[in-house]
This record gives structure tokens, C-alpha cells and sequence, in this order.
């Protein structure tokens, strides 16, 4: 980027309305992860794209960090609750790879996700608020690993 | 319990915990706790007996999830509720229990407002024929759900209605309200007790509870958590143990909490503990006692912000969002284009408006559906509460019901028959009231005629519930041409409405100036006057609208300035057209400094650089065609090349559009452009046709669909923006309505590219001519061409090339 794509965008950075909120169990062998950035966030995107295409990109990487940097978060919490020997395997998230996106429901469901940090899924599997992520990680015990 | 006031005068105990309850009983993890109601009602009965033998005096159906949209178990709902009625009553005040839907409504999710009034309505109907005692709507985390919740509680049964809704540690709702803007709203849709459940354990509430306290004028309900929620290998686990749970309880009866017990986590247990420390409980619990001391106010709300009106504070409600003199509102409303209302909407909160005026008052079109929509896009945007401004009573009660908040309303009169049509559905629904001075004699010459309407109205409004404060007085601004008195009765009116009224007053002051030269100067001198009157509120337009006294336009106002000669001559001279605040940069002109200003992506720097090149003679077609079509042309094709990436290009049609922006303002005249509807007014291209562009149905995210209709907007193609979650056959219609040339559609997910194939179907079943684009994350060419789509665009550039293709 040039530099006044870079100054715009730390610019937007920091007004940007980021109330990063996260909830993570496990279930058995499996951490089920979900954070998101909140309604302020989605609102605070729509007005940006209301008077510029520009200021809607950056909100959009500026939201895609954020909350990539909460499930890193909640995702070492994870990891610092294993007992001795278990390994905390890296996280997938619905609609990659193998998991099918229908899955992002039962996370929410799961975490009570939707009561505990008003994350909830539409009748397209989508998540809302937009900016909010689910993911699962496994769990590995050392007797396994070779 | 028929009788309201019997159920909240003295400190009433709820029950406590359920789900965790019927789990010890031996509830399958997973299982839907609803069910239990006819597969084994034993158990659920045994926990309402626990309840009542600990002292609760109101237990909470086993309803909770009991809705449409929730509950998918194998049982039909009026069986399901019935029964739950039925095993809660042993002795106690049975509540139908309404929780939360576990869906998002919009604009937030994906839920419309109609489906979630119609589920809580279907529960609210089943439960008052099985008996149900009043109705408890809990855990609410979205002010708009719990509108819908109350209203459908109220509008389909005569019970009490409770309400309560689950704070973080914040204090806030998980959408955002604060403990006041949820306080506005539940106290204007007229809730028999509201305050707080879930969330959080009793000593965290206690701040918010004294928050409340200080303006409920309604008993105050608590139902803590035992602290604060643990998952521990994916169970609920809470730690507050009984005693100190009625420890910290009893604080929130001092604090002013009449109604009170537990949430998760709680137990028969906690609920005695609290029955038992009652007589330890200092102070008042009585909610008229405790109520007393509160002054009415005038506060409107949104979903996340409260505003309080009050003498003197002239803020501003910004007016732009009316079509009446504005040609290209108009049309945005006629072809279903939110992208008009979305920026004025944007622009007027920037330059600090605090409420904003909707009005959809156009011949031939659909005004509820409108004015519906048109709010609830204004609502996706900006936070500020909304001014619902409509002579239509149907349209009024259609926004009433879904805005999101305590609305103003714009506005009831001295005529009978606006009074009949008003006051009921501001009664049913919520919101203060702008009351106009005038009935059906017109418009009163003085103010004591005005304020003799003034006192009529409040007369009339207490026939329904309605005190001062709930009333903001428009005094009526009318042009000094055209008598010379105007002014000074209205300032009159307004002072007295102040003083001896004691209400709130609201001007739109610009018409003041009708007819004359240099308006800004006189409507900022009436702004200035007014506020010292005692003016409240003005509807102006924020952008232009200052505290500024010209001592020649007081006089004017004042009638000191006979004919308004002196002002005429003193102004009559100056341009029309005000400047732009666009100042060329030093050392800058032409279209080499405007092609640098538009590659660099440096708004500002284009206008002005846009600006010095008409200031110094060039025409419109000049600095469109010499300075913004070449520099947009550079940066497409760097882009195109990989040598510009999309932030670049981005930055660059937004300086481009500022540019054309300007050129719009001061290169009209001499322009050869022709009209359309996009923010710059003027098109570049050939054909006059439209694109229609839309989020297609079942899609919310439309971060991609606005950056192609910004860089569409911003190369001079006419949008027309449907927004997002757009249902196949309004795209066809609109398309169909504007003559579109081409149809845009975007979708992110596998889930939702359904509704793309659909359109495209559904526009090729209608004999539309317009060509298709496709673009979004999941989307290839492949499936374009497997869903006849006629292009893929793979990224926004590509969009503008494909119509530059088509359209010319």
C-alpha cells in the first residue's frame, strides 16, 4: 500500500469501535472456540462504506485482524488450561476445508454464544455480527503422538 | 394479580434458577428443557413447588424457549405452553416466560421485526387463555427484540407486563444499550416493572441497579445470576452460594429493587436465603416512595444512545432526509435506492445533528413501506435516535412499531382529528410528541393563540396518559417577507412555552428566511435568538445551521428593519451560490495538479485542485475529461497490471468523486453533462440506463456489493443500490422499474449463491434486457456461466470494466 493508504488506514484504526468479546469450552477432546467485534463494529463499517469505498476496505482488514487477534486470545486461554501431555492442535473454522459451515451452529449453540456475546447464526449458516469467527481445535494427548 | 398495582406495590420474590434445576432432576445434557413440560411434567412441577416452599411469590412458567423460532422439539407449542401454565401454579402468581428468540433482528441479523412480534405474540395468546397470570419478558440483549417481545405482550393480552434484559460488566446490552437508553424505552412502552436478570452475579449489578434507580419511575426487578458463569468442561458453573447471594441482594433493595430473585445458578436455597434476610433489608422498597423524587424528562432513544431535551440547548435534528425541494431523495425513494438516504444520513451525524427527520412524503409511493424501510436503513448507520415526521396515520404506526427505540414523533396538531389519530398510537407504541400551535383555524397571529392550542393539546394528550414531558412544542416558524412579525411571535411563543409552559419547543427554522437574500445569515440569527427564548431543539440542517447573531438580521427579525430594505440591499449582490470550502493547494492548478490529487487518493486536494481549474476558466467537461478520467484510467490500469492494489484504487475514485462533487456544485451551469442520481450527479457514460446492484436474499455481508458501488458511483455510472439480504423478484421488479441496464449481484457463502442463481432466473423469466454481473468471495466463473450470468467480475475493477463494456 502506499503511504496514505497507510496513514488513512491507522487512522480508521483508531476510531474504529472494537469491543472484542470471545468464549471458548471443551467438549471431551475438542476446544470449540467463538469471538467476535460486536454490533458497533458492523454498524461503524456500514457508515464508512456510506461515503467511501476506500474507508470500507480498510475497516474490513482492520475488522478481519481484530478478530483474528481475539481467537488468538481466547485460543491461548485453551491452551493454558490443558492438563500435562495434551497439545492443543491449530484451529479450523467452519466453511474451510473438510468443516461444513452448517457447523458454526452447533459452536454458537454449544458455547451459549449467542446469550453470553450476541453471536448468533442466520437461516444461511452465516454468523452475526459479520465480524465473528467459530472454530474448533483438537486435542492431542503425547500416548498419541508418535 | 389482575389488579397491576396489587403485583408491584410491596418487595415481591420471584423464583430462581430453572434449567439447572431440572438438569439435577436428571435432564440429558442437550436436551431442550421445554419438552420436560409433557414428557415429564413431574419434575418441572416438583421445581415450582421447591420455589414457592422457599417463598416465591411469582414463578416463571417453563416457557422460556418456547417460541417458533426457537423451539424445534416434537411438541406443539399450545400444548407445550398450556401445560407449562398448568404445573406452575401451586400457589403462586404464574408469569409466561419470554425469552430471547436466539435469532439477531435487523439490521443487525438477519430476523425481520413482523417474525419475531409474531412468535412472542403466538406464545403471549397461548399462555393468556391457559391462565397465565402476567407475562415476564428476561434475558433480553437487543433493544429491538425486546420491543417486539413487550409490544406483543401488550397488544395481545390485558396482563401486567415485566421486563428484563442481561447486562455485560460493562453495563450494556450485547447490542450496545445502555442501562438508560434500555430505561427510555421500556418506560415509554408503558412496562408494569422492568430492570435486570442474568448476566451477572448481584454484586456487579448493584452499580447498574443505582443507575436505574435514578430514572425508573417503575418498580425495579433483579434476578442475579450466583455469580459470575464458569464453563468447566462444557458445564455452567456458578460459585455464590446462598448466603451470599441474600448478602448482596439485600443491597440491591436498598438500592432500590422491589421485585427480586435469582437466575442461573440459583437455587430454592438462594431464594430463602433472600425471603429470610427481608427483615435485614434497610430502606424504602417501595417503587412510589422511591419515585417521587424524579423530575419528568424529554428523552428519545435508538437502540444504543438516549437523547434528553431541554430548554436553551437548541440541538440540532438534522432535516435532510425529506424529499420535499429535494428532486433526487425523490427519486431514490421511487426507485428503492438506499445509497441516497444511507449518506445524508452519515453526513448530517458528522456535522452534528443529533436526531434525524425521516420523511417519505412523496405522491405515489408507498409511504409505510417506506418510510419503514428508509428508518431502518438510517438505523443501520448511525446511532443517533430518529424523528418519525409523517401526515399519514397508517405509515406512523407501521414506524412506530419497528423503529428501534423511543422515537420523536412529527407531530401531532390542535385539530381534533390529528389528535384522534395520534395520541392512541403514540400510547400503544412509545415516543414523545412534536406539537404543532396551530388546529383548524390555522395559525394563530400571537403567541397566546399559539399557546392556547399549546395547553388544548396537553389538555387532550393527559386524556391518555400523556404529561409535559412527554410533549416538544413547535412554535412555528414563519417568512419575515412576508410579515414583517413573523419572527418576533415566534420567539415570543417560544419564550413562553419555556416559562410558562415548562415544555420543550422545537422551530425548523429555516423557513424564517423564505424569500430573501443570503438565507444562512438570517436562519443562524433565528437559530441564536431562539436558543436564548429558550428553544430546545431546531430541525435544520446540521452542515449549515450556527449560533451566529448578525446584529443586520436581528434587526430583520426583529422587525427593526423596515421591508427588510437594508438587508436587501446589503445582500442582494452576493453570489447565490455559496463557496465551496474546497481552497485550491499553493502552487497547484490544472489537470496535472487534479490528475496527482486523484492518484494519490487525497480528497480534499481534488476538490480544491477541481475548484482552481473552474475558478480559472476551464468548463465541467474540461476538468472531467483532462484532469479525473485520465488519473481514474491510470490507476484502473495499474491495478489491472498489479502495479496498484485496491486500497490505491479505492483512495483514487474516492478523490475522483469529490472532484465531480465540486464540479456538480460550481461547474453546473456551464456543464454539458447530463443528470443522474449518483452522488455526483453527472455520468461520464453514454447510456442513461441504471445498474441495479443488490446483496442477494439470505446474504447480510455487504462490505464487497459497497465497494463496487462506490467505484461504479465514483467512474460516473448511475446506481442503484438495493442494499443487502435483497429478495429475487424486488431486484427484478426495481430492475424492471428503472429501465436498469444492468443487474449487479453479490454473495459471500455457498449457503446464500442459491439466491443468485434465482435472480438470475427469475430477471430471464421477466424478458428483462439487462445484463448480469456476478461477483463474491465464493464465486467463480464457472458458476457464473452455470447460472447464466452474463459476466464475472472478480473484483470491483473488473465490475467497472464490464460497464464500461455494456453501457459505454
Amino acid at each position: 500500500m502506499g503511504d496514505e493508504c497507510t496513514s488513512r488506514k491507522a487512522e480508521l484504526e483508531k476510531s474504529a469501535p472494537i469491543d472484542a468479546k470471545g468464549v471458548w469450552a471443551r467438549f471431551g477432546d475438542r476446544v470449540y472456540l467463538c469471538g467476535t467485534l460486536g454490533a458497533a463494529f458492523d454498524a461503524w463499517q456500514r457508515r464508512l462504506a456510506a461515503l467511501s469505498g476506500a474507508d470500507a476496505y480498510f475497516s474490513q482488514q482492520i475488522g478481519l485482524d481484530a478478530v483474528e487477534r481475539e481467537m488468538d486470545r481466547i485460543e491461548a486461554e485453551a491452551r493454558a488450561s490443558l492438563a500435562e501431555g495434551e497439545t492443543l492442535m491449530p484451529r479450523r473454522s467452519p466453511g474451510y476445508g473438510e468443516m461444513p459451515l452448517s457447523l458454526s451452529r452447533e459452536i454458537v449453540d454449544r458455547l451459549e454464544a449467542t446469550r453470553r456475546i450476541g453471536v448468533a447464526v442466520t437461516d444461511s449458516d452465516l454468523l452475526v455480527p459479520s465480524k465473528s469467527v467459530t472454530a474448533i481445535c483438537e486435542i492431542r494427548r503425547a500416548q498419541c503422538q508418535s | 394479580m389482575r389488579d397491576k398495582e396489587g403485583a408491584v406495590s410491596e418487595l415481591k420474590f420471584l423464583d430462581g434458577g430453572f434449567g439447572t434445576m431440572v438438569q439435577a432432576a436428571g435432564l440429558p445434557p442437550g436436551k431442550d428443557p421445554t419438552d420436560w413440560n409433557i414428557e415429564n411434567p413431574d419434575a418441572v412441577a416438583a421445581v415450582h413447588r421447591a420455589y414457592v416452599e422457599a417463598g416465591s411469590g411469582i414463578v416463571l412458567a417453563n416457557t422460556f424457549g418456547a417460541n417458533r423460532l426457537k423451539y424445534h422439539g416434537p411438541h406443539p407449542l399450545d400444548r407445550l405452553i398450556s401445560s407449562a401454565i398448568s404445573l406452575a401454579r401451586c400457589g403462586a402468581l404464574v408469569a409466561l416466560d419470554i425469552g430471547p428468540t436466539g435469532k439477531l433482528l435487523k439490521p443487525a441479523g438477519d430476523l425481520d421485526f413482523d417474525a419475531a412480534y409474531e412468535a412472542f405474540a403466538e406464545m403471549v395468546r397461548i399462555g393468556a387463555a391457559a391462565g397465565a397470570d402476567l407475562v415476564f419478558v428476561e434475558t433480553m440483549g437487543d433493544t429491538r427484540e425486546l420491543k417486539a417481545a413487550v409490544l406483543a405482550a401488550k397488544l395481545n393480552s390485558n396482563l401486567p407486563v415485566f421486563a428484563t434484559v442481561a447486562l455485560d460488566e460493562s453495563g450494556k446490552l450485547l447490542t450496545g444499550a445502555s442501562v438508560e437508553c434500555v430505561a427510555t424505552l421500556l418506560e415509554s412502552l408503558g412496562v408494569d416493572a422492568y430492570g435486570f436478570n442474568c448476566g451477572l452475579g448481584p454484586d456487579k449489578m448493584l452499580p447498574f441497579v443505582e443507575r436505574l434507580a435514578k430514572v425508573s419511575t417503575k418498580p425495579i426487578i433483579v434476578k442475579p445470576n450466583a455469580g459470575m458463569p464458569k464453563l468447566v468442561d462444557g458445564r455452567t458453573v456458578f460459585t455464590v452460594g446462598s448466603d451470599e447471594f441474600a448478602e448482596t441482594t439485600a443491597k440491591l433493595v436498598d438500592a432500590g429493587a422491589s421485585i427480586v430473585g435469582g437466575c442461573c445458578g440459583t437455587t430454592p436455597a438462594h431464594i430463602a436465603a433472600v425471603r429470610d434476610s427481608r427483615f435485614a433489608i434497610r430502606g424504602s422498597c417501595s417503587p412510589a416512595s422511591r419515585t417521587t423524587n424524579h423530575e419528568p424528562r424529554t428523552t428519545v432513544s435508538s437502540g444504543t444512545s438516549v437523547i434528553e431535551l431541554s430548554p436553551h440547548q437548541g440541538l440540532v435534528i438534522g432535516e435532510r432526509i425529506n424529499p420535499t425541494g429535494k428532486k433526487l431523495l425523490k427519486e431514490a425513494y421511487l426507485r428503492g435506492d438506499t445509497a441516497y438516504v444511507l449518506r445524508e444520513a452519515v453526513k448530517q451525524v458528522d456535522a452534528g445533528a443529533e436526531i434525524l427527520d425521516v420523511n417519505c412524503g412523496v405522491p405515489g409511493i408507498d409511504e409505510a413501506a417506506t418510510l419503514e424501510s428508509t428508518v431502518e436503513t438510517v438505523q443501520s448507520v448511525v446511532t443517533c435516535p430518529v424523528q418519525i415526521d409523517t401526515a399519514d396515520p397508517g405509515a406512523l404506526e407501521r414506524a412506530l412499531m419497528r423503529v428501534n427505540g423511543k422515537p420523536l414523533v412529527n407531530s401531532v396538531n390542535g385539530k381534533r382529528e390529528s389528535m384522534d389519530a395520534v395520541f392512541p398510537r403514540v400510547k400503544r407504541y412509545g415516543g414523545a410528541i412534536v406539537g404543532l400551535c396551530l388546529d383548524e383555524e390555522g395559525i394563530p397571529a400571537t403567541a397566546e393563540g399559539r399557546l392556547a392550542i399549546a395547553r388544548r393539546i396537553l389538555d387532550e394528550g393527559a386524556k391518555y396518559g400523556f404529561c409535559k414531558s412527554d410533549f416538544v412544542f413547535d412554535a412555528l416558524t414563519l417568512a419575515v417577507s412576508a410579515d414583517a412579525q413573523a419572527a418576533v411571535v415566534t420567539l415570543e411563543t417560544v419564550r413562553r412555552l419555556t416559562e410558562e409552559l415548562g415544555v420543550n419547543t422545537v422551530l425548523g427554522v429555516s423557513n424564517v428566511s423564505f424569500g430573501l437574500p443570503n438565507r444562512p445569515a438570517l436562519n443562524n440569527a433565528m437559530y441564536a435568538l431562539a436558543k436564548r427564548a429558550g428553544l430546545s431543539a431546531a430541525i435544520a440542517n446540521p452542515s449549515l445551521i450556527r449560533d451566529e447573531l448578525d446584529p443586520a438580521a436581528e434587526d430583520v427579525l426583529l422587525a427593526r428593519d423596515r421591508n427588510c430594505e437594508r438587508w436587501i440591499a446589503k445582500n442582494a449582490a452576493q453570489a447565490p451560490c455559496a463557496a465551496s470550502a474546497a481552497s485550491a493547494p499553493s502552487g497547484a492548478s490544472g489537470p496535472e495538479a487534479l490528475g496527482a490529487a486523484i492518484r494519490r487518493g487525497l480528497r480534499d486536494d481534488a476538490a480544491a485542485a477541481a475548484k482552481a481549474m473552474l475558478d480559472s476558466g476551464a468548463s465541467a467537461m474540461d476538468v472531467i475529461e483532462k484532469g479525473i478520467v485520465p488519473a481514474l484510467e491510470l490507476v484502473g490500469n495499474a491495478f489491472e497490471k498489479g502495479t496498484a492494489f485496491l486500497p490505491q484504487l479505492l483512495m483514487a475514485a474516492d478523490a475522483a468523486g469529490d472532484a465531480f462533487a465540486v464540479v456538480r456544485k460550481l461547474g453546473f451551469a456551464n456543464s454539458r453533462i447530463k443528470q443522474s442520481n449518483n452522488p455526483n450527479n453527472q455520468t461520464i457514460h453514454k447510456s442513461s440506463r441504471p445498474i441495479v446492484i443488490a446483496t442477494v436474499k439470505g446474504d447480510i455481508h455487504d462490505i464487497g456489493k459497497n465497494i463496487v458501488r462506490a467505484l461504479l458511483e465514483n467512474y460516473g455510472f448511475d446506481v442503484i443500490d438495493l442494499g443487502r439480504d435483497v429478495a429475487p423478484e424486488t431486484i427484478v421488479e426495481r430492475a424492471r422499474a428503472s429501465n436498469a441496464g444492468m443487474i449487479g449481484l453479490s454473495a459471500l457463502m455457498t449457503t446464500t449463491v442459491g439466491a443468485m442463481a434465482e435472480t438470475i432466473r427469475q430477471a430471464k423469466a421477466a424478458g428483462l434486457d439487462a445484463k448480469t454481473f456476478v461477483g463474491g468471495a465464493v464465486v467463480t466463473q464457472e458458476y457464473a456461466d452455470s447460472i447464466g450470468a452474463d459476466f464475472y467480475a472478480k473484483d470491483a475493477m473488473q465490475s467497472v470494466r464490464i460497464a464500461e463494456r455494456v453501457l459505454g
